[in-house]
Formats: structure tokens, sequence, C-alpha cells
């Protein structure tokens, strides 16, 4: 009997799947010919008597609305003690790794705002910054009912977003439902600017521009290379990842023998690489996410299919990559948000005309190091885009003088400011971040260098690629 | 299409289904003897996948010595784990071991994240790689199979020729007349739990054979999954069914995979699940018991 039931119950979930993939297959014909997706409708459905308590504890921590420049007019009345930013962050689960080391840049941002910058300026008064933080669990469900309560319980003055795409898609109708500015440093995914939320703000390059940057840094060191491979995982930030590759290596001229979409929870890659060896192309950009990245790499060397140049998108730019795949690691090209390696500087930004505010990186550091109590930990690019975040906000909050959302999401639109992490400005009408630019790092006898922008880089580019038998025998990818 | 590929596909396929295969019997087992629905079943591959990683990095000691330290670990896990748990499980509804062995598997995640930390890990072991169809096949993961089924038979001598394995055999059969009969029950039913556990560890030392990256304390879960449609595909409970759904699975993702990219489809690893689950539906229409389940 039991045997029979727990049959049963698991042909009843294969049909469920079969279902939910057919839906999902038809479904996805419709993909971007209109509309906002369910959950979008969903939550935007209004609760009167939630929006009430949100309304008055905006008025408690608000400034006079007569109030609009510190020039003009007096103090507000009611100042808050403190400016509490609200976060719901994976610290354990599927994105653990990455939540972990963004919530530390963002740590240590506060840590700088309110030790050296001595807090926030409103009203000629400096207002220390306070993080009232929750483990999401790496669980869309937990995200948005965690948002809700900083929203509503805690009263958090602003929220920043969670990390990785998919979650972060899941947090932003909570935010649009209350009107809250959701700073987002955690989704790159360019879908969160098509759904035409006004309260998200994005601080990454979007998805659809990580891999640019290593095609045009192909083009510059190799105009002669026509023939290029594009794989990417099928998940919200690689799939705009990969597709906006594709169609700027069109837009550049390039021919592309090889595209395809693997699955996320992808365990081996044998039948990709079969293709791959046999289809003539030279470069091979890859949309990937931390193991499917490593294990791309590894197979690609076990089976010897060599290409002149690699790009992979997040995987490789992390230490892990190294310590995985050792020397084979070597040659491979990221590209990446930021980098500690990256230079930028007061003096580049006075050289552009830009305000630079915050630490410079050298100056970051220590404020990292505190938090994370180890000093072998180094700032990813999580961390960057966790600290940017804070100081854009600091930033918003100063422009507005006010504490009020739609003010705040205003004053986001006419920043325009270089930090450690490179220039924010915001698209004013979705939010999307147009200012930065990507960074193209590559592994160098063991070392993540910034080679491209050239005006960036540490090292020069290293092309072409050693082959992965070269590397086994110990060819390095370093001039 | 390439006829050299797709058989290249379908070796490596075999190869990656005889340590889905192995990675899934411990499953099998657990539910054969207890009844019990091990659904943490990823923890432990994932367990195994570390004790493959610590040793070689901070000992030095290659797989296979891994292999046998992690089946000891994963036996004495077991045995503690029927003890604690499972002993007060055992006789209450399968909805009761479902929560329990979740629970269990959710532990063992976090505390591999406590420790651990969620970074993504890997080793490099590298013994050469033969030629193959043009392509090259690495040692390791031929040595990963060859464990795989080395493994298997050594599991039906003990099963069929001791007299613990005759033990484990009737008390699956009829824990009440196994008792009757003079067998402690209790000792077999945690042998069988150290078993099938050991059997889960193992499994994720012979999988970090063939893949040897991306090991992080939540890798258990797609093996979990893939380990339910594996058993029941060879008939919860049977151990050679679970061997023969891990080849027929492996196959079917590399093979499929191949043959719907050649076809033209811009995502031959989404259809090639969809094909496996459409396979399992079909099998368990016409034999609802599995393919080897009597």
């Amino acid at each position: 009997m039991r045997y029979t039931g727990i049959s049963r119950l698991i042909a009843i979930m294969a049909v469920i799947v079969v279902i939910v993939a057919i839906a999902s297959f038809f479904g996805g014909m419709y993909a971007g010919s209109s509309g906002a997706p369910q959950g979008v409708i969903t939550v935007t459905a209004t609760e009167p008597q939630r929006v009430t308590v949100v309304q008055t504890i905006i008025q408690t921590v608000t400034p006079s609305p007569q109030i609009t420049t510190p020039t003009q007019t007096p103090p507000p009345i009611v100042l808050p003690d403190k400016i509490v930013i609200g976060l719901a962050v994976p610290l354990t689960g599927a994105q653990a790794d990455a939540g972990k080391r963004g919530f530390w840049g963002i740590m240590a941002a506060v840590k700088w705002v309110n030790e050296v910058y001595g807090g926030v300026n409103l009203y000629g008064r400096k207002i220390p910054l306070e993080v009232k933080y929750y483990n999401d669990e790496s669980k869309k469900d937990l995200v948005q009912a965690l948002t809700e309560r900083l929203i509503t319980v805690d009263k958090v003055h602003f929220i920043l977003s969670t990390y990785s795409s998919p979650l972060v898609t899941a947090q932003a109708p909570i935010t649009e439902k209350y009107k809250y500015v959701l700073v987002n440093w955690g989704a790159a995914t360019d879908y969160m600017y098509e759904q035409g939320y006004k309260y998200v703000v994005g601080i990454p390059t979007p998805a659809s521009k990580y891999l640019v940057t290593a095609l045009e840094a192909l083009r510059s060191i190799d105009p002669n290379l026509k023939k290029i491979a594009i794989m990417y995982k099928d998940d919200e930030f690689n799939r705009a990842s990969g597709i906006g590759a594709s169609a700027k290596a069109k837009e550049m001229g390039y021919q592309i023998v090889y595209e395809k979409i693997y699955p996320a929870d992808i365990k081996d890659f044998t039948p990709y690489i079969t293709e791959l060896a046999r289809s003539g192309a030279e470069a091979l950009f890859v949309s990937a996410h931390y193991a499917d990245g490593q294990l791309l790499s590894k197979q690609l060397a076990d089976a010897g299919v060599n290409f002149k140049y690699i790009a992979i998108n997040v995987a490789a730019c992390l230490q892990s990559y190294y310590e995985t795949l050792g020397k084979l690691a070597d040659g491979i090209l990221c590209p990446s948000q930021w980098e500690p390696g990256t230079k930028y500087s007061p003096a580049l930004a006075r050289s552009m005309g830009i305000e630079w505010f915050g630490p410079t990186t050298e100056e970051f550091m220590p404020f990292f190091r505190n938090v994370t109590g180890d000093p072998k930990i180094l700032p990813s690019y999580h961390s960057g885009l966790g600290a940017a975040a804070v100081l854009a906000l600091v930033k918003a909050i100063e422009t507005a003088q006010s504490l009020d959302q739609d003010a705040i999401r205003q004053a986001f639109n006419k920043l325009h400011l270089m930090t450690f992490y490179g220039v924010i400005k915001i698209d004013p009408a979705t939010g999307s971040q147009v200012g930065h630019e990507m960074v193209l790092g590559q592994w160098q006898n063991g070392r993540f260098v910034i080679v491209w922008p050239q005006e960036a880089a540490e090292a020069r580019l290293y092309y072409p690629l050693p082959t992965w038998d070269e590397k086994r025998a110990g060819k390095t990818a370093s001039y | 299409m390439d006829i050299g590929d797709l058989f290249f596909n379908i070796t490596s396929g075999l190869i990656l289904g005889s340590i889905y295969g192995i990675s899934t019997i411990g499953l099998s087992i657990i539910f054969g003897i207890m009844r019990v629905v091990n659904v943490g079943h990823g923890a432990f591959i994932m367990l195994g996948a570390y004790a493959a990683f610590w040793l070689f990095t901070i000992y030095g000691l290659i797989p296979f010595i891994s292999a046998v330290v992690s089946l000891a670990m994963g036996l004495a896990i077991g045995m503690i784990l029927f003890y604690i748990i499972m002993r007060r499980i055992i006789r209450g509804e399968e909805l009761m071991s479902l929560i329990a062995m979740y629970g269990v598997g959710i532990f063992l995640e976090e505390l591999a994240n406590y420790l651990w930390h969620a970074d993504y890990r890997g080793y490099s072991w590298y013994i050469g790689a033969i030629p193959y169809l043009g392509l090259r096949i690495q040692l390791t993961a031929i040595s990963g199979a060859i464990l795989s089924i080395a493994t298997i038979a050594a599991l039906f001598v003990f099963l069929y020729r001791t007299g613990l394995g005759s033990s484990l055999r009737a008390v699956a059969q009829d824990p009440v007349g196994a008792y009757i009969c003079g067998i402690d029950v209790q000792r077999i039913y945690a042998l069988g739990a150290g078993l099938g556990i050991g059997l889960a560890t193992l499994g994720g030392v012979l999988l970090t054979l063939y893949n040897p990256t991306g090991i992080y304390p939540y890798l258990g879960h797609p093996y979990t999954l893939k380990a339910f449609v594996i058993a029941v595909l060879g008939g919860l409970g049977s151990i050679l069914g679970a061997f023969l759904g891990g080849l027929i699975f492996g196959v079917i993702e590399s093979g499929a995979t191949y043959i719907f990219s050649q076809l033209g489809s811009p995502s031959p690893g989404s259809l090639a699940l969809f094909l496996g689950f459409v396979i399992l539906i079909l099998i368990l229409l016409i034999r609802p018991e599995g393919l080897l389940r009597r």
C-alpha cells in the first residue's frame, strides 16, 4: 500500500511538473508582449488600514512639507535620532555567500558614514544610520514577509534590497505597494526596470550589459576574430545577460556560431561541450553563477576544448573559482561590477567634473575588515554594491533634505556622483543604473586583475589564452 | 547529428548515471527496510562531497580513501540518527518521517553553512584522461563509475552471502516474522539506517569524482529530487532498480540534451528534463511499482 501510495504521489508530482513545464513553454511565448506579472497585480491591491498606518509613520519622521531646502526654511520640528535602514538579506540558503558579502559591504559603509562622515546631514544636524536586518534565508516568500514587517512593524525609514535577481524581483512589489523607495543593490536583471515600478532605483549595471565589456575588449584586442559562442543559465539574471550579449554581438558584427540556454541546476555540461568542440567558435561568452561556471570550466578543461578567449560572468570573479580550478583558471576573464583593484578616486572624479562621495577603496578596507572580523576576507563586487547603495542613499537624503519617500526618489534622479564603486547615475524614467560601467578582470598567475577598460586597468589583457594542457603544464596567462 | 558525439554523450550519461544510481540506493534501502522517506537525502550527499573536499585539501587524501572514510562516517551518522530520531517515527505515518527527515536535512545544511560557510568550493585532482571519439574522458570520472559498480557488487554479496545481509532482507520483508525468528530487529534497523546514509555519503564522494566543483551546503537539493525520481523509476526499495534507474536517468539527461540541441532547441537541457518526467509518468502508468519492484 505504501509503495503504491508513494508511487502515486511521485506520479502526481511528475504530472504537475509536466503541466507547469507546458504552461511555462506556452507562457514564455507571450513573454515580453505586455503587462505586469500576476505577482505585481496581486500586491498592488491596496489595504486601506495598512496604508493609514504607514502614512502615520511617515508623518512622524518626515519634516514639514513646507520645508524643501535647508537654506530656505528652519529645521523641522521632529527629526529622528537615527535613520533606520531596513534590510532583508540572505545569510543562509542558496544566496548566502553573496548575501553575506553584500551585507558586510553595507555594514562597512554604514560604519564609515557614522564614524568618519559623522552621520547624514539633515538641516545641519548629523543623524547616524542604523541597520535593522533579517535573514531572508534566500526564500522569496520570506523576503516579502520580512520587507512588509520592516515597513509596517519596525517602521524603518528606508529599504535596501535583498540579494539576487529572483529575490529582489519578489521584493519590489512589496515596496511599491507601500510606496517605499527600494535601493536595489542585489538584482542586475533588466526585468526590474521593465515593470513600471516607480520606487525602485538600481545601483548595479543591468544584466544585459554584463558581457558587453568583454565583447568590446575582444573587438579591440583582435578585430579579426568573428566566430563566437554564447551560453547562459536559465534564470532571471543570466537570461537578461545572455540575450543582451547576443544582441550586442550581432550589432558588433560577430558571427554567433553557437548559442544555448542551460538549466539552472545543471550537473553535467557534456552535451553542450561536444557541440562547442565542433562549432568552430574561437571565443566563448558565458553568463553563469557560481557552481555552473566552475563546472563548465572544469569540463571544458577535461574534454580539452580550447578557445582563444573565455569570459564567464560572476563565477569566475570569485576567489573560490581559482581555488577550485587552480592554474586552469588562469586567463579566464570575468566582467565585474567592481573589484578592490578598481581605480576610482577623487582625482578622477574631479577630472570628469563629477562629485566624489564616500571613502576611497583604501579607506573602505579597514571598515570592511572590522565588520567581517577576518582580515583574510577581501570585499567582492557584492560588497562594493552594498556599500554603494548606502552611500547613494545618504547622498539622496541629503539632496532631498527629507525622509519622504517621493522626495528621496526624486533626489535619486538628480544624483551624479562617483564613489569607490564607480559612477552612480539613475535613469529618471525607469530607475535603472546608467552611469556605472562594468570592469573586466582576468586571472593572471593566480591574481584577479582588472584588464579593461584600459583607463582602469591594472594589467594588460592576456590574449590568446593558453590551452588547458599548456596551463596544466605550468604556463600562466601573464606577460 | 554526429553519431560519435551521440555515443560520447551516452557513455558520459552511463558514467554519471552509475554514480546517480549509487547515490540513490541509500534512499531505497532506508525506505525498503524501515519505510522511512528520507527527504533529507541530499544533505548526506553534501556531507560526502565535503568529506572528499576537506580530506583532499587538508590532508591530501585521494577520493578513493575519502570514499572509505565517508562510508564509515555515514554508517555512524545513520546509526546515531536511527537511535535518536528514526526509531521514534518508524511506526508513524509517512508524513511524520517526511517532516522529521526534512528537518534533519535542514539541520545538516545549516550546520555546514555555519561551519564552512556558503562558499562554492571544489578541488582539482587530475590523474589523466583517455581519448574517446575525438574528445577526452577523465580517468577520475571512469574511476567513479568503476567504484559505483564495485560498491553495488559488494552490496549484493553482503545482502545475499552474509548472515547480517539475510537479516536485513528478512526485516525488510517482515519485521514481525524476523523478530519471532530471533533477529534483533532494532539492531538491524540501525544497520539499515547506517547503510543507507553511508551509501548516500559515499555517493557524495563519487559525485565529486565526476564533478568536483560547486561544493556548498545546499548542493544536495537537486540530487534529492533526482534520487526520488530514480528510486521511483527503478522501484522504491529495489537496490538494483535504483541503480538501473540511475543509468536510465543519466543517459536521458546526457543523450536527450544532445539530441534536442541538435534538433535546434535553444534550451535542450530543460527539454531533456521534461522528457525524463514524461518517461517517469509512462513507466508509472504501466508499472506503478517501478521497473524492478515486484
